[in-house]
């Protein structure tokens, strides 16, 4: 086995384990161990880039293969791999390394560099398996770490129930993809990736079975990606560590949806499942980008963000365009763990404020971070020559091309509404006058070497990608892509833009009491209010959950339990003890019955035996 | 080779551990790695001799075994040193006994074994001891005599005693074998030729049961098998309602035994025996092809788990006088790592996935269904969950229960690493099982 794809696979788990137990004894220990394998994991990747473009590597171990069952674990790692690879151990490297400030005062840093770890194994894993079995326990390792993560904080009933939360969402998704691969072995008798591709394409799959498995993986990814109707629980995730948020719920983790339908994209295609993604995917962004716009903590602006800009990435690959896809969740990952990063910075310097109506002119304490998230701002935002401007660029042109209208409208407005949410986040932080005289009095500046530098270097990275766009959907696709062009598209988005930014600024800096004025009217407010509950699509859920669920199946259910189980499992015990009194008679400890018994035996068989004879 | 070396060093280690015992430990360990080496090779008894014959299976088997004993010999102290040197020739015997395919020279090593076992009880430190080891001998005895009467009866009818060339029509051959079962059956505890082991394992010294219970019956499970194969393929009918029957009636027996008693060395002698039960059912599933990996598995798991649960009781039983359900209360206070050992292994012969014991039943119990035998498998299947009630009922009180007594009970570093090894045994084969049965499919003598 190649060395770099072992070290990959290991380290992760021998570094949590290892993380843990040094940190037991010092604390410190615990950052370095995960930082050192934060680092090594991460040159394991850049090997691989190195080594491998152009070649595949992939090989199959027979996990447990006995009769016609067989349980494959195989590896496969192409350039979709490596990419992905290079994203969860770049970001969670620069993240360990940010932790060093941010988590530098809690008493938990073992259990906290752990479960990174053991994150990071997860993400691994998932990317670089061959098969649905093997990716389906990388992606229930990162479910488990997300829940132990966003819980990190675990005295607090909001962490806990959030952590709690994430893990029903999540797990009503995984359910499905559970499904999806015993429907896929039993119909197509192959849980292989690559070979599912292989037989869509040739068309020797059932369609209606594929179309109900790719759906039912589409809503494992609804979940884990935080698509409409199970994003709430990405909202609530922020109570956890903001690296954490940087990290999982918004570089890393979330991606895995998307990656997961763009690695079957072939099946996706074939199924025309894709017609639906697109479409659930364009509501969402819908939902995320105008949810983004009224949130008052820096975090859940962020997460609404997430949702919305990983749903225009999913909107690429609904329409049918991998490389603008796959294109967006590179950039996004990057520039979305620059925001996190950036506001966990200010969070940070203002003592753990998260309400960013308590913060303003934080542009004089710490210009260099207002610099870079200006920097990563305008990335999200789309403008040029940042590199999210072109993969949104291609995303709404492929959108307008190959979709239907109402998920060419619903992404563009999604789009649009970005520069606006996130130039609101950005001028409510660092202009203006402070809004809290206390907060403002105590501020305190940022370290060099384990804040600015991460930031400054994945700041760097944002401006710099931008040259190699051609490049990575060259490098993912692996032949040349031919985007259409719409025309007019850029001039619209880019007037749009600026006239969003115009307003919101105008509006942010100066017209506060106008805001104030528009904001008091009935029915702004109750606008505001569906936006600000996010649809209350969590309180739909919590009362299906609560009514269909709870007080109806499960009351039968308790029923059944109360009068018909636990009947037959209190019988157990008289049941058991006569049985048991029984057999005791025959264990008097006499050695003399003992070897009575014996001889009994003896006759027994040579007795069975007679009668067989005779009988044949 | 491996024999050799074996044998010579346990003729040898008296010497040693009198005086030091650290020393004899550490010869009698590199000792089995020499002969895992060894067995590793390709050569053990087959390259002296030509009634013995290694296979992949064998192999592993061997491993298993050379693992597991190097694993007893180091946790043993005190008194128990003498075992030591029994550790090295039951080593030597069982891997003549594991390779052979000369149903003579089975019967022969058989009977070796059964010497040993009587050694090793007769290491006798009080009353209870002695019972357990008159039992043990007595019974012993008995079998030897059934076993000798039908191997008489068996070489009226047989020339050649090679497995391959065995005469089994012959006029007595059936009766003969059956005969020779029974006798076998008291060394695999199978009821009513169990009772003297539920006494025997729970009243002779720990270390000593947990070679009887765990080591022994491992070894002669395997073997069994292979002596057996041809009558088995020979005689259908017969061999699925002897082992059926006695299948059903040992494990539910025991099982219901086990869950009312308040002795845990007692309630680990009823698993043995339940253990024996669900091992039966490849044997009765002999026809299907996946019989042999069934058995393989079962051993090879087995040897690990009930090995270490014992050793723990030793540890538990030495440094704390733990007899009872109610001593063990909150020792998982007092002792982190023995409870975690004791729960893993527990949780093993419950047949919790992820361990070795699962596996081992998946495979056992899917040679059971591939053989048409689902009735009995669905019998096994609810006595495992039956059997899931003992098991959690120890763990509930390590964990859940206070103890008045806070004293720590310390592990010792032969012990500890001791653990290790069955635990990684145990470990390993609960998730890698291809190699078992990929050497099991290829069945041959």
């Amino acid at each position: 086995m190649n060395n770099a794809v072992m070290i990959l696979l290991i380290a992760p788990f021998v570094g949590a384990a290892v993380a843990y137990i040094l940190g037991k004894f010092k604390q410190p220990l615990a950052f370095w161990t995960a930082e050192i394998v934060g680092a090594i994991l991460f040159i394991a990747s850049i090997v691989l880039f190195v080594k491998h473009s152009g070649t595949v590597i992939s090989f199959d171990i027979p996990w447990i293969h006995y009769g016609n069952f067989t349980l494959p674990f195989g590896i496969y790692i192409d350039h979709l791999s490596i990419i992905m690879l290079l994203i969860a151990t770049g970001l969670g490297f620069a993240d360990i390394h940010f932790a060093h400030d941010y988590m530098g005062e809690d008493p938990d840093q073992p259990r906290y560099y752990a479960k990174v770890l053991f994150f990071i194994g997860g993400m691994i894993l998932l990317v670089i398996t061959k098969d649905l079995i093997g990716a389906f326990v990388g992606w229930e390792f990162m479910g488990l770490a997300s829940y132990a993560l966003i819980g990190f904080w675990y005295h607090k009933k909001s962490a806990a129930d959030a952590g709690m939360q994430a893990f029903l969402y999540t797990r009503f998704g995984d359910i499905f993809i559970l499904a999806a691969i015993a429907l896929l072995y039993a119909f197509a008798h192959t849980v292989n990736l690559v070979e599912l591709n292989h037989l869509a394409d040739a068309g020797k799959i059932n369609k209606t079975v594929a179309l109900v498995a790719a759906l039912f993986i589409f809503m494992g990814a609804i979940g884990k990606s935080g698509q409409f109707p199970l994003y709430p629980w990405l909202m609530n995730a922020m109570e956890g560590p903001t690296t954490v948020s940087a990290l999982i719920h918004g570089a890393t983790m979330v991606n895995s949806g998307i990656y997961i339908v763009a690695r079957m994209f072939d099946f996706f295609h074939y199924t025309d499942a894709l017609f639906i993604v697109a479409n659930v995917a364009a509501l969402s962004a819908f939902i995320g980008s105008t949810s983004a716009l009224v949130q008052k903590e820096i975090k859940k602006i962020l997460a609404y963000s997430t949702m919305s800009h990983l749903s225009i990435a999913f909107v690429g690959l609904g329409v049918g365009s991998l490389a603008a896809g796959m294109l967006h969740l590179v950039n996004h990952a990057i520039f979305k763990a620059l925001l996190f990063l950036s506001a966990g910075a200010v969070i940070y310097i203002a003592h753990h404020t998260k309400d960013a109506w308590k913060l303003g002119g934080l542009i004089k304490t710490a210009p260099l971070v207002a610099l870079f998230m200006a920097m990563g701002s305008l990335s999200l935002a789309g403008v040029p020559p940042f590199s999210g401007f072109f993969s949104k660029e291609m995303v709404l042109s492929a959108a307008w091309e190959w979709g239907n209208g109402f998920t060419a409208i619903f992404v563009t407005i999604a789009a649009l509404l970005s520069i606006a949410y996130i130039t609101r986040l950005w001028v409510l932080i660092f202009l203006g006058e402070p809004r809290n005289e206390d907060i403002a009095g105590s501020v305190h500046k940022p370290s060099n070497l384990w804040i600015r530098l991460p930031l400054g270097i994945l700041a760097f990275v944002t401006l710099f990608i931008a040259i190699w766009q051609s490049n990575i959907v060259h490098y993912i696709v692996g032949k040349e892509v031919v985007e259409p062009e719409i025309e007019g598209l850029t001039a619209f988005m880019l007037t749009g833009m600026l006239i969003l930014f115009l307003i919101v600024v105008g509006l942010y800096l100066k017209g506060l009491n106008l805001l104030y004025k528009i904001a008091s009217h009935n029915f702004v407010q109750t606008i505001h209010q569906i936006l600000f509950n996010g649809y209350y699509v969590e309180t739909m859920i919590s009362w299906i959950s609560k009514h269909i669920f709870v007080n109806a199946i499960a009351a039968s259910a308790r029923w059944f339990d109360t009068y018909i189980i636990d009947f037959i499992v209190n019988g157990t015990v008289p049941f058991t003890q006569g049985v048991h009194n029984v057999f005791k008679s025959g264990h008097s400890g006499r050695i003399g019955s003992y070897m009575g018994q014996m001889v009994l035996g003896v006759a027994i068989i040579v007795i069975a035996i007679l009668i067989i004879v005779k009988g044949l | 080779m491996s024999f050799i070396v074996l044998i010579a060093t346990g003729l040898l280690i008296p010497l040693f551990y009198r005086n030091n015992i650290f020393i004899a430990k550490m010869i009698a360990v590199v000792a089995f790695i020499v002969a895992a080496y060894f067995v590793y090779q390709g050569q053990s008894l087959n390259s002296v001799f030509p009634y013995f014959v290694m296979t992949k299976a064998t192999m592993i088997m061997e491993f298993a075994l050379l693992a597991t004993l190097a694993a007893v010999s180091l946790t043993l102290t005190g008194f128990e040193r003498p075992l030591i040197a029994q550790m090295l020739f039951l080593g030597a015997v069982s891997l003549g006994l594991l390779e052979t395919n000369n149903f003579f020279l089975f019967i022969v090593l058989f009977e070796v074994v059964a010497i040993i076992s009587y050694i090793l009880v007769a290491n006798i430190r009080n009353f209870n001891n002695s019972e357990g080891a008159i039992k043990a001998f007595i019974a012993g005895a008995v079998a030897s005599g059934i076993i000798l009467l039908g191997f008489a009866l068996f070489s009226f009818t047989s020339e050649s005693f090679n497995y391959s060339d065995m005469n089994v029509s012959g006029k007595f051959t059936l009766i003969a074998v059956a005969i020779m079962l029974a006798g076998i059956f008291y060394k695999l505890t199978i009821v009513p030729m169990h009772a003297w082991a539920a006494d025997a394992y729970s009243q002779v010294n720990h270390a000593a049961a947990a070679i009887l219970s765990g080591v022994i019956k491992s070894v002669v499970l395997v073997a069994t098998f292979k002596a057996f194969y041809k009558f088995m393929i020979a005689y259908p009918v017969a061999t699925v309602l002897i082992f059926s029957f006695f299948a059903i009636v040992t494990m539910t027996l025991a099982n219901f035994m086990a869950l009312w008693q308040k002795r845990i060395s007692k309630i680990l002698a009823y698993s043995s025996i339940a253990h024996s039960g669900y091992a039966l059912i490849p044997f009765a599933a002999a026809a299907s092809i996946y019989s042999f990996a069934g058995i393989l598995y079962y051993a090879v798991a087995y040897i690990f788990m009930q090995t270490s649960v014992f050793l723990i009781l030793n540890d538990f039983r030495r440094e704390a006088g733990v007899k009872f359900l109610q001593d063990i209360k909150g020792m998982g206070k007092r002792a982190p790592l023995h409870s975690l050992f004791f729960t893993v292994q527990l949780f093993s012969l419950a047949g919790i996935p992820l361990l070795a014991g699962f596996l081992s039943k998946a495979v056992a119990f899917y040679a059971g269904v591939d053989a048409g035998l689902w009735p009995i498998v669905l019998i096994a299947v609810l006595n495992s969950a039956l059997a899931v009630g003992y098991y959690v009922w120890i763990i509930k009180h390590i964990y859940f229960d206070k103890s008045e007594n806070e004293a720590a009970v310390k592990m010792s570093a032969g012990s500890l690493i001791g653990q290790l090894i069955l635990l990684a045994g145990t470990v390993y084969f609960g998730i890698v099982a291809g190699n078992i049965i990929g050497a099991g499919m290829h069945f041959s003598f």
